[in-house]
């Protein structure tokens, strides 16, 4: 058999073949029976030698490890910065300056040294603790931690929006400071949102057990104890709290780019719009802000949400390059 | 070398990037990947190996011969590709990549080299008990088609099951085995051939 046909047979196979050649491979195969005994081996061939392939099989878990290795070198973002070299020397004398400074200061305090990783608008991260603890930051939100945590409490500042899978420790609880409310756990996985701008803070609990205690002067500390499928909201000002079964998993994959919003405030849903795509969103009228509603998305386009949000307030949206107004 | 261009305008309204980065990660080019990969995107990498990582795994079992160590393989690959993300001088990635695969396949056998080839490979060549049915049944004839596959010259092997991967066309395999597309083109049609005529020789031996 000629290697015309083979090539032919081939494109065949693969549909490429052009009008013309389909033709001539017609007539060929149709000039002689054995010809088309040819035609179905090659055919045969080209579909068998496919299946020397298997599917991978851990295709995910190789991932799951890839994330692991990538997370663990990640190195703070860098900038391009126009003057490097002159960064580089200031930060340098900046640097042996804040180690001497380092230097007096860590006898008189070891917990001084805290890492922080801010998120601007726009960005997500996740990343280990020194004690494997596992850390989504969400974006517009910031986390302080020591570099080393102490032998009898690791204590982390959270400033926004952060989902925690803490590493199993009886004797070292895992406590997370935002503002005037703690939350304290020994190993679970759970949500906290404190935005400062935001009147609420709020902690939701996927897996395990946590106790979140609000602290002020004139006011007694009373932990609240919350169990999977629940969530606590406080009153950053009154101290009030509020109690409510809720679908964590909803609530925790905002990781995913997933919203999920009950009963919340208009205002509340475009800030965390805002944050999430780096967007400016503002309210012309006030009184907008507290108009309540209930809704969720999936990874919805930008557009879609502002329309659906548009619908369910009775208003309308202007857009100018990042900037949208909400107006009556 | 020019220093490293990024091929995704600087000036993409971040807006419209999130937007696509977060419904439909699949509108990026391989090298916009890439230059967003230069920049520690680490979605970035996931597409390209949600892009990559099975066809990968299928080039390296050409040459290990085994699906788990090729699966691991190419995770190291992924990770090295990470690593070296700021240093990266290529201009196209698909070609990198399988390159890359084939040189770490390649090293991998170098330090294990197996002392014999498994017999499962030429196991349904050695039993010979199959009926005139199942013969005459696809499967059947597609798993000899199988076995016979590794008795193929390397190279004729090689190219025959470059050329099944979705992934690769010819123009991309001359370079990685250093051959023309022409000769790959005349070596596939040869394998086929080889393979007919193999087909035919151990149906008369039933």
């Amino acid at each position: 058999m000629e290697e015309l046909y083979y090539q032919l047979i081939t494109e065949y196979y693969h549909q490429t073949i052009t009008e013309r050649d389909l033709t001539i491979l017609q007539e060929w195969v149709a000039s002689n029976p054995a010809h088309e005994t040819e035609f179905r081996e090659v055919i045969l061939i080209l579909d068998a030698s496919k299946l020397y392939y298997k599917s991978p099989v851990n295709q995910e878990n190789n991932w799951a490890k890839i994330t692991a290795y990538i997370n663990q070198n990640k190195q703070p973002v860098k900038r391009k910065f126009p003057f490097a070299k002159l960064a580089m020397a200031a930060s340098l004398i900046l640097i042996i300056g804040f180690g001497i400074n380092q230097y007096k200061t860590h006898k008189s305090n070891p917990q001084n040294q805290l890492n922080e990783i801010t998120n601007p608008y726009g960005q997500q991260s996740s990343f280990i603790l020194p004690d494997s603890s596992i850390v989504y930051l969400n974006a517009g939100s910031k986390l302080k931690y020591p570099k080393h945590f102490a032998a009898h409490k690791r204590l982390v500042i959270l400033e926004g929006e952060a989902f925690f899978d803490v590493k199993h420790k009886t004797t070292q609880p895992f406590i997370i400071q935002t503002g005037k409310v703690s939350t304290t756990v020994l190993g679970t996985s759970f949500n906290v949102k404190a935005f400062p701008k935001e009147s609420h803070i709020a902690v939701t609990v996927k897996t395990g057990k946590v106790g979140v205690v609000f602290k002020e002067k004139n006011h007694p500390a009373v932990t609240n104890f919350l169990l999977p499928d629940q969530q606590l909201q406080i009153d950053t000002k009154t101290g009030k709290t509020n109690k409510n079964e809720i679908n964590a998993e909803a609530i925790c994959d905002w990781r995913n780019y997933r919203m999920v919003f009950y009963n919340a405030s208009l205002k509340e849903i475009t800030s965390t719009i805002a944050r999430t795509y780096k967007l400016d969103i503002e309210l012309e009228d006030p009184a907008m802000a507290a108009i309540k509603v209930t809704t969720s998305f999936n990874k919805t386009p930008v557009d879609q949400m502002l329309k659906t949000l548009a619908i369910l307030t009775g208003s309308h949206y202007t857009k100018s390059n990042n900037t949208i107004i909400f107006y009556k | 070398m020019p220093p490293f261009k990024l091929n995704i305008p600087v000036t993409l309204d971040p807006y419209l990037y999130l937007a696509m980065k977060t419904h439909n990660y699949n509108v990026f080019s391989d090298e916009e990947l890439l230059a967003l990969l230069h920049q520690d995107d680490t979605l970035s990498l996931q597409i390209i190996f949600s892009r990559y990582y099975a066809p990968l795994t299928q080039f390296s079992t050409i040459f290990t011969k085994d699906n788990t160590i090729s699966e691991v393989l190419i995770s190291d690959l992924f990770m090295n590709l990470w690593d070296n993300r700021k240093q990266l001088q290529i201009r196209l990635l698909k070609p990198y990549l399988f390159q890359a695969a084939k040189n770490l396949s390649l090293n991998h056998l170098k330090k294990h080299k197996p002392l014999l080839e498994p017999l499962e490979n030429h196991e349904t060549l050695l039993s010979g008990h199959l009926t005139p049915f199942e013969i005459l049944t696809n499967r059947e004839s597609q798993q000899r088609i199988l076995s016979l596959i590794n008795l193929l010259p390397e190279r004729q092997r090689e190219v025959l099951l470059m050329s099944r991967i979705e992934q690769i066309d010819k123009t991309n395999i001359a370079p990685l085995l250093g051959i023309t597309v022409r000769t790959v083109e005349t070596t596939l049609y040869q394998a086929i051939k080889s393979l007919r005529t193999l087909l035919s020789t151990s149906e008369k031996k039933k």
